[in-house]
């Protein structure tokens, strides 16, 4: 990706005479050379140009200083920069703009895209996200440089800032990035987990005993009930046995044997009815209107009552609707604007068709409720006429068999005996059996059934832990496929930001070698301060301020030509602070180093500096500079910028 | 919002035995039922009943057994209604509103929210009548005769409760 700036203006601000405009070229000039004596606003370009880049957070205070005077209220910094893609492709025009509001110390940006439909203004700062991702203020002030803190970037430049620089220019921090989106997904996730917050191997094997336990409960309860169901179908087959061998005895008896035969009979049919009886009197139970006299007398009150109150009414809100909606009204008149608005209104006060329908039809049944059929109280009489008989019934086998044993049938007494606990085991069994296979939750509740008596309860238990496990399983899974994960990604990072900075270590020498002839400079280790040696010694701690100088332009390059991005380089006063003789090596060199650079000079920087571009083809000169007046000029070409630097600087 | 039981109605029933009636199933609905035609008569209903989750699935119409008896159970809502806010049953707009504050025609039960929400309230008291007349029934038949008697020769307790 190539960047260029085309221009840049500013209406109201404190750079030159308020309002300016610094135009680069088209296509711009690989060199601009922009001469600005002291006081002109060459550091409130630079700190405009680096915010822009940057969306930096300014402060109220920092708004209010870039205010050209107090006449005015608003201001405009606007930067044009040409941008190409990684793809090729035309370029594209970029405009980033800040709106300064003095009153209230605000500002806001914004961007303006060719490319856009409309060409609109969009809040913020829109630009390709690759390019927006690496300009962040401390990587923007390495090309929009201060040429001043040259000699010292070597010293300044610790470890950390080195390694921030690489990390977001080569995008190390999307690695960063990743292993905290990593790590965030892998949280979120297990705290959404509903059952558990297990994670660990520990959790892992908690749960998996609970599993093992609730299954062991499951089986213990499931052999239960295959042992009682199994001791209740002996216990049937023993009473029914037992049932046979009374009957056997009951024929040993002569007479008794007929009067056991009619009970039985009688058993059998008594039981049949009670049957029939039952289902009968729930049919009954069930319609109010044969359930109780009383209420079927309720029921036809009601429906009186509403008969005679003309209810439902017979007009619905829905006609009144209709009338509305109409042009005239059914006897003829018409309906106006205010009439319609009252019809609609009112209409509220009526029923809607499908509720006067659903009285109507209430009315009417409750009109015909009358009871015709057999009573609930009628059923439930038969049946308990029923029940009694059965009472009866079973009283008069009871007494038959003691009788039996009272004529000498020794094997009654002990038979009776057993057919009585028979029943009482079967009973219990009957009780124990529900208790254990119930799954209905009202049973389960009044029996104080728990997942350790209870089947379904168990299972269901089981279930539970089953899930549960899974999800620890899955949890902590999820934990030791993040900790590789990320294990992986510090690897990878470590691997490349080594390597990156080997590469860049290599790079900065091979320039050295270049600009730095006399010595072999080189650097040694980027780690900490940029470590260097030379053929003189193994460790160079004292070097020129040209040296330096050198050090921290081939370091700076070095680290922007690798890049995938082309960057401008822009610094304000580059030469300022150097001899002559480091000058005229200094700026013999640099100008190589980039495909753009803007350079904020001096008029004492004319000298074995600035002088050396006046033959360089692409290069554009400008120059500001204050009339007798004490307005400010601005003067394009080679011509004006050498007078001003005749003239000297004014400050 | 739909029928339910109270937990107490529900422990209650709890131990009858109904898989010794063959064809005939007993079913929640009974229950609620029972209780239900208890409370409409002596026309009072339980402040805030401690209620189970409905027996009827969500949406669900009445089950069929009881179907041809809505309007009735309409019907016997309202008319305790106008009993128990002693409202001038002559008034016709008054019935009418009243009706209408019951019943919804879209709703699954016929009901409004307000409709099925008295209706469990007077189950609710209906089961505390039916709770101090019986002891839990442990059979079909049982709490039926038990509950034809109540029917039979309680009217006057329960017309003393509502008054």
């Amino acid at each position: 990706m190539k960047i260029r700036i085309t221009d840049w203006r500013c209406e109201n601000l404190r750079i030159g005479e308020g309002t300016e405009s610094f135009e680069l070229g088209d296509p711009p000039a690989r060199w601009s050379l922009i001469q600005m004596p002291n006081g002109l606003g060459k550091t409130s370009t630079m700190t405009l140009i680096r915010a822009v880049l940057g969306g930096e957070e300014l402060s109220t205070e920092k708004v209010r200083g870039f205010r050209a005077n107090d006449d005015v209220d608003t201001g405009v910094f606007e930067l044009g920069l040409l941008i190409e893609g990684r793809r090729g492709g035309s370029p594209k025009n970029y405009r980033l703009t800040i709106n300064f509001d003095f009153k209230n110390g605000s500002y806001q940006y914004s961007t303006l895209r060719s490319e856009e439909r409309g060409g609109g203004r969009e809040l913020g700062l829109v630009l390709p996200p690759d390019l927006k991702h690496i300009l962040k203020s401390e990587f923007i002030r390495l090309f929009v440089f201060d040429g001043e803190l040259a000699r010292d970037i070597r010293r300044d430049l610790n470890k950390a800032a080195a390694d921030r620089a690489i990390r977001t220019l080569y995008q190390l921090d999307d690695i960063s990035a990743l292993q905290q989106r990593v790590s965030y997904a892998v949280t979120k996730r297990q705290e959404a987990l509903e059952r558990t917050s297990g994670k660990t191997k520990r959790g892992v094997s908690r749960h998996q005993k609970l599993v093992d336990g609730a299954k062991t409960q499951l089986t213990k309860l499931e052999n239960t009930l295959r042992k009682k169901s199994s001791s209740y179908s002996m216990l049937e087959e023993e009473r029914d046995k037992v049932g046979e061998d009374i009957a056997s005895h009951m024929a040993r008896n002569g007479n008794l044997e007929k009067r056991w035969k009619q009970l039985n009979d009688e058993a059998d049919d008594l039981a049949g009815d009670i049957q029939s009886l039952t289902g009968q009197a729930i049919q009954t139970f069930r319609n109010p209107a044969t359930l109780s006299s009383a209420i079927t007398a309720r029921l036809t009150a009601l429906g009186a009552t509403l008969t005679r109150a003309r209810l439902p009414k017979s007009v619905s809100s829905d006609f009144f609707g209709e009338v509305a909606d109409e042009g005239e009204c059914i006897c003829g008149r018409p309906i106006g604007s205010a009439e319609r608005v009252i019809l609609r209104e009112r209409k509220e006060q009526y029923l809607a068709q499908d509720q006067i329908s659903a009285i109507a039809t209430m009315k009417d049944r409750l009109n015909t409720s009358v009871a015709t059929e057999t009573s609930f109280l009628e059923s439930c009489e038969i049946l308990q006429e029923k029940l009694e008989a059965r009472q009866v019934n079973e009283t008069a086998m009871a007494r038959l068999k003691l009788e039996a044993e009272e004529r000498g049938d020794d094997d009654m007494r002990p038979l009776r005996k057993r057919e009585s606990e028979i029943k009482i085991e079967l009973a219990t069994l009957e009780k124990e059996i529900e208790h254990l296979q119930t799954a209905d939750p009202v049973k389960q509740r009044a029996h104080q059934c728990t997942e350790k008596t209870n089947i379904p309860l168990a299972r269901r238990y089981h279930e539970e832990c089953k899930a549960t496990l899974n999800e620890v399983k899955d949890s902590y899974r999820l934990s030791r496929q993040r900790d590789i994960l990320l294990d992986q990604l510090q690897r990878i990072e470590k691997i490349a930001l080594t390597d990156l900075r080997e590469v860049i270590r290599e790079e900065t020498n091979c320039r050295l070698e270049t600009l730095v002839q006399m010595e072999d400079l080189r650097v040694e280790r980027i780690d900490g301060v940029l470590e260097l040696s030379s053929n003189k010694t193994s460790r160079k701690d004292d070097v020129s301020e040209g040296q330096s100088l050198s050090v921290a332009y081939a370091f700076l390059t070095a680290l922007l030509s690798k890049a995938p991005f082309e960057l401008p380089f822009i610094v304000d006063s580059p030469a300022v602070s150097l001899d002559l003789d480091v000058r005229k090596e200094v700026s013999s060199v640099i100008p190589e180093l980039f495909d753009q650079m803007i350079l904020f000079v001096i008029s004492s920087e004319q000298a074995a500096f600035a002088e050396n571009f006046y033959e360089r083809e692409d290069t554009r000169f400008i120059t500001l500079r204050q009339t007798a007046n004490g307005c400010v000029e601005t003067r394009y070409g080679l011509e004006e910028f050498r007078r001003q630097s005749a003239d000297g600087e004014i400050t | 919002m739909s029928l339910r039981l109270t937990e107490d109605a529900a422990a209650f029933f709890s131990k009858i035995d109904s898989h010794r009636i063959k064809g005939v199933r007993f079913l929640d609905i009974d229950r609620f039922y029972a209780c239900l035609m208890l409370g409409l008569r002596t026309g009072q209903m339980a402040s805030e009943p401690n209620l189970m989750p409905s027996f009827l699935a969500a949406g669900a119409k009445y089950p069929e057994a009881f179907q041809a008896y809505d309007s009735y159970l309409l019907g016997l809502l309202v008319e305790a209604e106008i009993r128990r806010r002693k409202l001038d049953s002559n008034d016709r707009d008054l019935i009418e509103k009243e009706t209408v504050k019951l019943l919804d025609p879209h709703s699954p039960l016929g009901l409004s929210e307000d409709g099925v929400r008295f209706m469990n309230q007077y189950a609710a008291k209906g089961f505390e009548i039916l709770r101090d007349a019986m002891a839990s029934p442990r059979s079909v038949y049982d709490f039926l005769v038990a509950f034809a008697d109540l029917w039979r020769s309680d009217d006057d307790i329960v017309s003393g409760q509502a008054s």
